[in-house]
């Protein structure tokens, strides 16, 4: 189980996140909904310490972390059973699929190398890149680079995936295939944080959806009550305007 | 114009013996330059504020100061600062062990540091903030992502301007002939002033240059051939 209690955080003058609670359960997909500058990225990056939140608690299944205290040894703990999937993928780019999933594997968590390339091997073709192990980020497509991503994510067997609009930087024509293999995610049970603008994908996989508002939770509940039922005015106005496009 | 052939291919095999000195007075600069300047590039990428200012006027003052001004500048404050230290310590020995060699070696170490500690911050920073949080979310530690997953993006960026900063290195150390020191240019000026064949011991200099140069060009080509990932090898 994943949760974030009180957690603040500012930049300068600009209050960004006012006190968010957040509780997901585990193999539970959870969707984070917003206009920009809601808070859904500097949440997710506050879970994994890419931002350190100003206040609040973290817990991670039995670590418990004050992120006013937190130690670099936590910090690396935490890291270390979370992953994350970046808007703008940021696959190493001196390496290849087949050495960016390894990467983790080998150096953090010191697995043979053979094993290591063999599972990185299973997950690139399960992400359906079983032809493009030794290309290049800079020779593959967004798509493809994403899905590279999010095997590299995989690799690590983390507790949580955090994904960081993982869809907003491609081409129309590529989100489909990254939503695909996020989807197998999600059915295999992997517990996942998702901020992303895909109703359909979002109504269809999560089991939670929380629409934050100004640095709040606004509201959350079922993708079906989300979507349907809540009569949370910021919520429908912001509904109103995705619809509209 | 008469062009003497003859004696220009002997200013410039007496040119080309003088070569050890050229090499000693711009490699010395171009290593003790690469360290200096690697501790300045990471002052001036630490949290610490007086280390980011002193890092930056460093290199800001330093490299609005032509390499000639340089050289004077250290020549004519050197001997008298080492004196007063050695006077100021009771040190059994005075500036007189320092020789001219030294002080070009010094003012252009000073000025490859400044150069290189700007190359060694930007090739940095090219590599991307994302590269580096990318590797944080896999579990490494700020060491470990610096050395598998920054250095091998920076260098390549890194090598070709180390070479043309080098080049201008070795350009600059035929400044030496100001204070004495027996160079590449200086050897073959020497010649010169004998004959009054001026042209033919500057053009033989020249020459000399550009091989040098041209060499280390080649050399930053191969190097940067293997340090480069898919991304450069196709371009």
């Amino acid at each position: 189980m994943i949760e974030m209690i009180n957690i603040h955080k500012r930049f300068g003058k600009n209050e960004i996140l006012k006190g968010v609670n957040i509780e997901v359960k585990d193999g539970e997909v959870v969707v984070l909904l917003g206009p920009s500058g809601s808070g859904k990225t500097t949440l997710l990056r506050c879970l994994n310490f890419l931002e350190k939140a100003d206040q609040g608690e973290i817990v991670i299944g039995d670590r418990r972390v004050d992120v006013k205290k937190a130690s670099k040894k936590e910090i690396l703990e935490i890291r270390r059973c979370t992953s994350m999937v970046f808007q703008q993928y940021n696959l190493f780019r001196h390496k290849t699929a087949l050495e960016n999933v390894m990467e983790g594997m080998v150096q953090v968590q010191k697995k043979d190398k053979q094993e290591a390339r063999e599972q990185a091997e299973n997950l690139l073709i399960q992400v359906g890149l079983g032809d493009k192990i030794n290309f290049y980020p800079s020779q593959l497509s967004g798509g493809q680079q994403q899905r590279v991503g999010i095997a590299r994510a995989l690799a690590l067997n983390p507790e949580v995936i955090l994904f960081d609009e993982p869809t907003s930087a491609l081409d129309p024509e590529l989100i489909g295939e990254v939503l695909n293999v996020m989807r197998d995610v999600a059915k295999a049970g992997k517990t996942m944080i998702v901020a992303t603008h895909e109703m359909t994908f979002a109504s269809e996989i999560a089991d939670k959806v929380v629409f934050m508002y100004d640095g709040v939770i606004a509201e959350e509940g079922t993708p079906e009550y989300i979507f349907h039922q809540s009569e949370n005015e910021q919520l429908t106005k912001f509904l109103k305007r995705l619809r509209e496009h | 114009m008469s062009f003497d052939f003859i004696f220009f291919v002997e200013t410039f095999k007496v040119g080309l013996s003088y070569l050890p000195t050229t090499l000693y007075i711009s490699l010395l600069p171009l290593c003790l330059g690469l360290v200096i300047g690697t501790l300045i590039a990471v002052a001036r990428m630490s949290k610490c504020k007086p280390l980011i200012y002193i890092s930056k006027y460093f290199v800001v003052i330093v490299r609005g100061i032509p390499p000639i001004l340089m050289l004077l500048l250290f020549f004519l404050t050197m001997t008298k600062i080492f004196d007063a230290i050695a006077t100021g310590l009771h040190l059994p020995f005075n500036s007189s062990i320092i020789s001219a060699k030294t002080v070009v070696i010094c003012a252009l170490t000073v000025i490859a540091s400044a150069n290189f500690a700007e190359t060694i911050r930007t090739s940095f920073k090219s590599v991307g903030h994302g590269q580096m949080e990318a590797a944080y979310t896999i579990g490494m530690v700020r060491g470990m992502a610096i050395r598998r997953i920054i250095i091998p993006q920076a260098l390549p960026v890194a090598i070709p301007i180390i070479s043309n900063t080098f080049i201008s290195l070795v350009k600059s150390s035929s400044l030496a002939y100001l204070l004495t020191v027996i160079d590449v240019l200086n050897g073959c000026k020497i010649q010169a002033d004998v004959s009054y064949k001026f042209l033919e011991a500057y053009v033989a200099a020249a020459v000399i240059y550009y091989i040098i140069c041209f060499l280390i060009e080649q050399m930053a080509r191969v190097l940067t051939k293997k340090v480069s990932y898919y991304k450069y090898k196709s371009a």
